[in-house]
């Protein structure tokens, strides 16, 4: 019987640097990990089989990763049968393990279905700082003369793209978080900068057999930049839906350290 | 003039993303200014190159190390180890420091270094060789 962690958050929101820690941890996160890039000097510790099980995914969907509204997938026999194949090969080659991407967000549902007792930590970051740090890959990109140019442009001529971006991805969070509260703990990355124990915290809740690790051995404050003015916004709707949303992952956030909290009083 | 050759910023969201791309892109070219020299008809600079020569030693020597430890014989049934053994111990070096060549192979030792620097660093064995401080140093360098 295997246990299987998915660690999932918006882009630029502290989700690789977890995914370190719990690589460190002992969490199996894939055979194959993508490597490091200059916008991500410490890796991203990716599955590449589950990342591109995502793009394609999204393809079949005529999407790409930049979704920026409310997205239900359609899944083909075909991609169900790959899922299985991984999840299949994956609860026999170990007795725990996980992945993680930032995709992963958009198709938390389908990989409930196929994993019951899966556990998913969210990790979520402000607005801001996640469509800032956004913005600065993706302008390096352009400028380096990378492919994809047209993508990377998109960025700046489609008005409030990022946040909307952030806002399907989080909500995405946040109903999954609802759906299955017993199987979700939500940490932000303030937290993590802040030296939120999450390995410990994930033993003391779910007890997958990691070993602990501070979040200092891998977490570098420096590596995070914040937007240094305020955010920008073309249309002010977003304005209210943006401020709900960050307000219920904040009290998600606060909910795991209340729990642990409890939990500790009740030793 | 004809009128067709002004401009009319008249939409204040096109400016602002403008404006905004604008800022990077100065910034972009302010942190490539101010990188240090380059390899004549590269991109990489010479800080780069002395860092991917210092990760292929240190690949050769850790390939070296774990050939003489005790778990030479289990390491050498897989066919990736054999394979990293072949390509880095047994065949003649890539030379000449900015041949592109040499820069692939540089960057290709970096990228099985990290790999199997992850893979040692997993458990089972992680927590075991992390009380070494040699290793605890290349994890520190290359993860």
């Amino acid at each position: 019987m295997s246990d299987q962690l998915i660690v999932a958050g918006f882009h630029r929101s502290g989700t690789s640097a977890t995914a370190q820690l719990l690589h460190r941890a002992g969490l199996f996160l894939g055979d194959e990990l993508l490597e490091a890039l200059p916008s991500n000097p410490y890796g991203h510790f990716e599955d590449k089989e589950v990342v591109t099980l995502h793009h394609q995914i999204l393809a079949d969907n005529d999407m790409t990763w930049l979704v920026d509204e409310p997205f239900v997938p359609v899944v083909d026999e075909r991609r169900w049968q790959q899922m299985r194949q991984l999840v299949e090969c994956r609860n026999t080659e170990h007795r725990l393990w996980g992945f993680k991407d930032p995709r992963a967000c958009l198709f938390l549902a389908l990989w409930k279905y196929l994993l019951p007792n899966a556990k998913v930590l969210l990790v979520y970051r402000h607005f801001s700082g996640s469509t800032y740090s956004l913005a600065r890959r993706h302008s390096a990109l352009l400028f380096s003369g990378t492919i994809s140019g047209f993508l990377h442009r998109r960025f700046w001529e489609e008005p409030d793209l990022a946040l909307r971006m952030w806002l399907t991805y989080n909500k995405a969070l946040l109903a999954f978080a609802r759906a299955n509260p017993d199987d979700t703990l939500a940490v932000s990355m303030n937290m993590i900068r802040d030296g939120f124990p999450i390995v410990w915290a994930i033993e003391r809740r779910w007890n997958l057999g990691l070993e602990d690790v501070s979040v200092g051995e891998v977490f570098n404050p420096a590596a995070s930049v914040e937007r240094p003015r305020r955010q920008p916004v073309a249309d002010r709707r977003l304005i209210g839906e943006v401020e709900r949303a960050w307000q219920d992952l904040e009290e998600l956030g606060a909910r795991t350290e209340r729990m642990l909290k409890e939990m500790t009083i009740a030793g | 003039m004809p009128d067709n050759e002004f401009y009319v910023p008249d939409d204040i969201d096109l400016l602002r993303m403008e404006n905004e791309l604008l800022a990077f892109e100065v910034r972009f070219l302010k942190t490539r200014l101010g990188q240090p020299a380059k390899i004549p008809g590269s991109s990489t600079s010479l800080n780069r190159l002395a860092y991917l020569e210092d990760s292929e030693r240190d690949l050769v020597l850790l390939l070296r190390r774990l050939l003489e430890s005790p778990f030479s014989p289990v390491l050498r049934r897989s066919k990736r180890f054999r394979a990293l053994e072949q390509k880095y111990l047994h065949s003649p070096r890539l030379q000449g420091p900015s041949s592109p060549e040499r820069l692939a192979y540089l960057e290709e030792a970096e990228r099985d270094l990290v790999l199997l620097l992850r893979r040692m660093s997993a458990r089972p064995f992680g927590p075991v060789l992390r009380r070494r401080k040699a290793f605890r140093t290349l994890e520190q360098r290359y993860l």
